[in-house]
C-alpha cells in the first residue's frame, strides 16, 4: 500500500515536472529534468539513428505518462464534480434558510388577519354592495307599463278598455285582454282598434338625467317631475321639473353667486328659482295655459307690499328667512332662448343652464330665412314590432254596449322597464308623455265584455267590421 | 530462483502503471458518478425549492396586499408593504381609522357609513344614536379616541347599528330569512294603505345566472284594491331598500276593484368568509 502512493506522489511529481517542461518549451527555456535526471532524447539527428533506448523501456514510459495524464484528469473531473456538488448543496441549503423564513412571515401575516374581529363582517358587507349593485342593474319597474298605456290607450271618443293585462318582464311581452269602443255607429269599429295598434307602432320612449350648469347629474330624489296629482309639469308644450334644494344632497348655489354650505351643484344666473321660507308649504295656485287648458298647481309668488307696509324689524326677519327653495329645470330644451344666451350650439349641445340630458333625443338646428329652425329625433322606439292581434270578436260590454273584444300582444324595448335608466316618459304618437309617476290606472281596465248570446242578432250580424283584423 | 533481468523490471512498471491507470479511472468514475447524482437530486431539491419560495413569495405578496387593503395593519411608512417590525407592531384590533385611509376598513366604517343617502335611514329608526340633548353622537370620533379594547369593540357596534351599515343587510340581508321577508312585504303593503289577501313565497327554486353569489327567494302577492292603491303598493315595491324584482304579473278587473298577482324575487347572500386557502405544490410539472 505504502508502495503505492509512494508511485501516486512520484507520479504527481512526475506530472509536475511535464507541465514545467511544457511551458518552457512553449517559452524557449531549458525544461527541468525528469525522473531519471535529464531529458530522454530518441531521435539524434545524424547520418545514422540509433535507438539507445530499448522497447520496453519506451512502453513503459508511454504506460507512465498514460497513467499520469489519467491521474490528472481525473483530479480535474473529480474536483469539478465535487465542486458543483458542494456549490449546489450551498444553494439549496441557502433556500431551506429563505423557506423557513418566509414560513414564519407568513404565519405571522395569517396570525395578523385572522385575528381581525371585523373580517368577516367587512368581506360580508363588500359582496352584499357588489351583489345590490347587480340586482339594482338588472332590477325592472313593473309600474312602467302604466305609463305606456297611459299614451297608447286611445284617450276621447274611441277607448280601448282593458279587461285583463299580463306583463312579463322576462321577455318584456305584454299580452292585453280587452275592448275596443267607437261609441257612435257602427259601435263596432275596427277603426278604434286599428287606430290602437298604429299608435303602439308609434309610441317612443325617453330617458336620462337632470344635469346642473356644470354638467353634474343630479341625484334623481332630487328632482320632481310631477305636481302631487301625479299631472307632469308643462308650460306650453314644454316640460320641465323642479329641483328641490331643500333636500339633503341635493343643495345648490346659483353659478358665481354667493356659495351656499353643503352646496354640491350649482344653477345657472337666469335660472328661475322659487323662494321661501324652508318648512312653509308655498301657496299653490292653478295655473292653465292660453287655451285654458294643461292646468298645474304653480306656488302663488308673493307680491311686493306697497311702500310703508312690512317694514320694520319683524318684516326684516321674515326677509332673512327667505332663501332658494327649488330651480325649475326644463326638460324640453328652450331652444331660442338659450341658443340666443349661447348656451345651445345647433349640434344640440347645452352648456352653462340646469337642463335635461337626455338619452334617447338628439336636437339639431339650422339657419332658416329668418330664424333658426329646430328638430328634434327619437330613435327609442317603445314597441318596435307594433301590437300583435291574436283575436277578436263582437260582444257586449257591462253597459250592454256592443264593442269588439281583443286579445293581442306586443313585446317592449328593455330599456323601458330597467330601473337604472331615470326619469323615463313614454311618449304617445301625438306627442303626449306620461311620466314615471303619472298614472291613473282605474280608467283603464273595466268588465270583459261578453261573447254575443246565441239568440243576439245585433251582436252577432253586426257586419260593418266583419273579414277585418 | 533466476535473476530478474532489466525488461522484466521494466514489464514489472508497465503492468503496474496500467493498473494504476485502471485503478485511477475507476475511483474518478466512481467519484464522478456519486457526484452526478448528488447534482441531480440536488438540482431536483433547488427547482421544487425554487417553485416553493416563488409560491410562497405570491402567497406574502397576497396576504401583504390583503392586509393593506382590508386595513387590518397600518403601513407607516408608506413604502407599498408591510415589513416584520410593522407586522409585529400591529394590534388589528386597535388600528385607528385615520392610519388605513384608503382601505375597505376606512371606506366602510369611515365613509360608507357616513354616507348621507343611507345614513339618516338608519338612524332615525333608532333613539340610542342621539344623546340626550338630542344631538347625533359621533361614535366613529369616539372610537378613533378610545385606547380600550373592550370599549371599542362596543363603539363599532354602535357606529354599525347607528349608520348607513345598517342599511346594508336591510337591502340584501347574509342570510335566508323567509319571515323576516313576509314581514317586509307585509310593511309595504300597510304603508301603501292596503291588508294583503294573500302573501306567501312560492316552493320552487329560482337559478339567477347573472347574479353570482346571490340566491333569490321567490315570492307570490295578491294585491286586490283599485287602481291608485294598485300603483301606490307597486311604487312601494320599487322604492323599497330591499329589492323586490317583479318578474311577471297581470292585473284582472275584477267587481271588487283590480286584481294584481305577481311574481317577484326577493334576494339574500351568503355571509362572506375569508378562507385561507392551501395550495400544493407539485415537484413535477403532471397534475395529480
Amino acid at each position: 500500500m505504502n508502495e503505492f502512493f509512494e508511485h501516486i506522489g512520484a507520479d504527481l511529481k512526475e506530472i509536475g515536472n511535464q507541465i514545467k517542461g511544457f511551458f518552457a518549451k512553449i517559452m524557449g527555456k531549458q525544461a527541468p529534468s525528469t525522473q531519471s535526471g535529464s531529458v530522454i532524447n530518441t531521435n539524434v539527428k545524424t547520418n545514422y539513428e540509433i535507438n539507445l533506448v530499448p522497447e520496453v523501456k519506451m512502453q513503459m514510459i508511454k504506460a507512465q505518462k498514460m497513467r499520469n495524464l489519467v491521474l490528472f484528469i481525473c483530479i480535474v473531473v473529480s474536483s469539478v464534480a465535487v465542486g458543483a456538488v458542494v456549490v449546489l448543496f450551498g444553494i439549496k441549503s441557502g433556500q431551506d434558510i429563505a423557506i423557513s423564513s418566509q414560513d414564519k412571515k407568513l404565519e405571522m401575516m395569517s396570525e395578523k388577519l385572522n385575528s381581525y374581529s371585523e373580517l368577516n363582517n367587512l368581506i360580508t358587507i363588500q359582496g352584499q354592495l357588489e351583489g345590490i349593485s347587480n340586482i339594482i342593474g338588472q332590477k325592472t319597474v313593473l309600474s312602467r307599463v302604466f305609463g305606456a298605456l297611459g299614451v297608447m290607450l286611445p284617450q276621447g271618443a274611441d277607448t280601448v278598455q282593458l279587461s285583463e293585462l299580463s306583463v312579463s318582464l322576462d321577455s318584456n311581452t305584454i299580452r292585453m285582454e280587452g275592448q275596443a269602443d267607437a261609441h257612435v255607429d257602427p259601435l263596432i269599429d275596427y277603426r278604434v282598434l286599428e287606430s290602437f295598434k298604429k299608435g303602439v307602432a308609434l309610441t317612443k320612449y325617453d330617458y336620462g338625467n337632470y344635469v346642473d350648469a356644470d354638467g353634474n347629474q343630479l341625484p334623481t330624489h332630487c328632482i320632481q317631475e310631477t305636481d302631487a296629482d301625479g299631472n307632469a309639469y308643462k308650460s306650453g308644450d314644454s316640460y320641465y321639473a323642479w329641483w328641490d334644494l331643500q333636500i339633503e344632497g341635493c343643495e345648490g348655489s346659483q353659478l358665481g353667486g354667493h356659495t351656499v354650505e353643503g352646496a354640491k351643484y350649482h344653477y345657472s344666473s337666469t335660472a328661475e328659482v322659487e323662494e321661501g321660507i324652508p318648512g312653509e308649504e308655498p301657496v299653490m295656485e292653478e295655473v292653465c295655459d292660453e287655451n285654458g287648458e294643461n292646468c298645474t298647481m304653480q306656488p302663488v309668488v308673493p307680491e311686493t307690499p306697497p311702500e310703508g307696509e312690512g317694514e320694520g324689524e319683524e318684516a326684516e326677519e321674515e326677509e332673512s328667512k327667505i332663501v332658494p327653495l327649488r330651480v325649475k329645470i326644463w326638460r324640453t330644451p328652450q331652444f331660442n332662448t338659450w341658443y340666443e344666451a349661447q348656451r345651445m350650439n345647433l349640434d344640440g349641445s347645452i352648456t352653462n343652464v340646469e337642463h335635461f340630458e337626455s338619452q334617447c333625443i338628439t336636437y339639431r338646428g339650422t339657419h332658416g330665412s329668418d330664424r333658426i329652425r329646430w328638430t328634434s329625433t327619437n330613435d327609442c322606439m317603445l314597441a318596435p314590432d307594433g301590437f300583435i292581434v291574436e283575436s277578436s270578436s263582437n260582444g257586449r260590454d257591462a253597459s250592454d254596449n256592443l264593442v269588439l273584444k281583443f286579445t293581442g300582444t306586443t313585446v317592449l324595448a328593455e330599456d323601458f322597464f330597467m330601473f337604472k335608466n331615470k326619469h323615463m316618459i313614454a311618449i304617445g304618437p301625438l306627442g303626449q308623455n306620461v311620466t314615471d309617476s303619472y298614472v291613473q290606472i282605474g280608467n283603464m281596465f273595466t268588465k270583459e265584455a261578453e261573447d254575443c248570446d246565441p239568440d243576439d242578432a245585433e251582436c252577432l250580424n253586426n257586419a260593418n267590421n266583419r273579414g277585418e283584423k | 530462483m533466476a535473476d530478474k533481468k532489466p525488461a522484466d523490471s521494466k514489464r514489472a512498471k508497465i503492468s503496474k502503471a496500467q493498473q494504476l491507470t485502471m485503478l485511477e479511472v475507476l475511483g474518478a468514475s466512481l467519484v464522478l458518478g456519486t457526484c452526478l447524482v448528488l447534482v441531480n437530486t440536488i438540482l431536483k431539491y433547488i427547482g421544487f425549492n425554487t417553485k416553493v419560495i416563488s409560491a410562497k413569495n405570491e402567497a406574502m405578496a397576497s396576504y401583504d396586499q390583503a392586509i393593506r387593503n382590508i386595513g387590518v395593519c397600518a403601513d407607516t411608512n408608506n413604502d407599498g408593504r408591510l415589513s416584520d417590525d410593522e407586522l409585529k407592531r400591529c394590534n388589528p384590533n386597535a388600528v385607528q381609522l385615520s392610519s388605513v385611509p384608503n382601505s375597505l376598513r376606512y371606506n366602510i366604517f369611515e365613509i360608507m357609513s357616513q354616507n348621507e343617502d343611507l345614513e339618516s335611514v338608519a338612524r332615525k329608526r333608532n333613539p340610542h344614536c342621539y344623546d340626550k340633548d338630542g344631538n347625533r353622537i359621533d361614535f366613529n370620533a369616539m372610537y378613533n379616541m378610545s385606547t380600550d379594547d373592550v370599549e371599542r369593540e362596543q363603539l363599532l357596534q354602535a357606529t354599525k347599528i347607528c349608520s348607513a351599515l345598517r342599511v346594508i343587510p336591510d337591502a340584501l340581508p347574509a342570510q335566508l330569512n323567509t319571515e323576516a321577508l313576509m314581514a317586509s312585504l307585509n310593511q309595504i303593503f300597510i304603508v301603501s294603505g292596503w291588508e294583503p289577501v294573500s302573501l306567501a313565497p312560492r316552493d320552487e327554486s329560482v337559478v339567477l345566472d347573472e347574479l353570482t353569489g346571490v340566491e333569490a327567494i321567490p315570492v307570490t302577492l295578491n294585491v286586490n284594491g283599485d287602481g291608485a292603491t294598485i300603483l301606490r303598493v307597486l311604487n312601494n315595491i320599487d322604492r323599497s331598500i330591499r329589492n323586490f324584482d317583479i318578474t311577471s304579473a297581470s292585473i284582472e278587473w275584477t267587481n271588487s276593484g283590480l286584481d294584481l298577482q305577481a311574481r317577484a324575487n326577493a334576494y339574500y347572500m351568503d355571509e362572506t368568509w375569508a378562507l385561507e386557502s392551501t395550495e400544493t405544490i407539485r415537484a413535477g410539472d403532471a397534475k395529480k
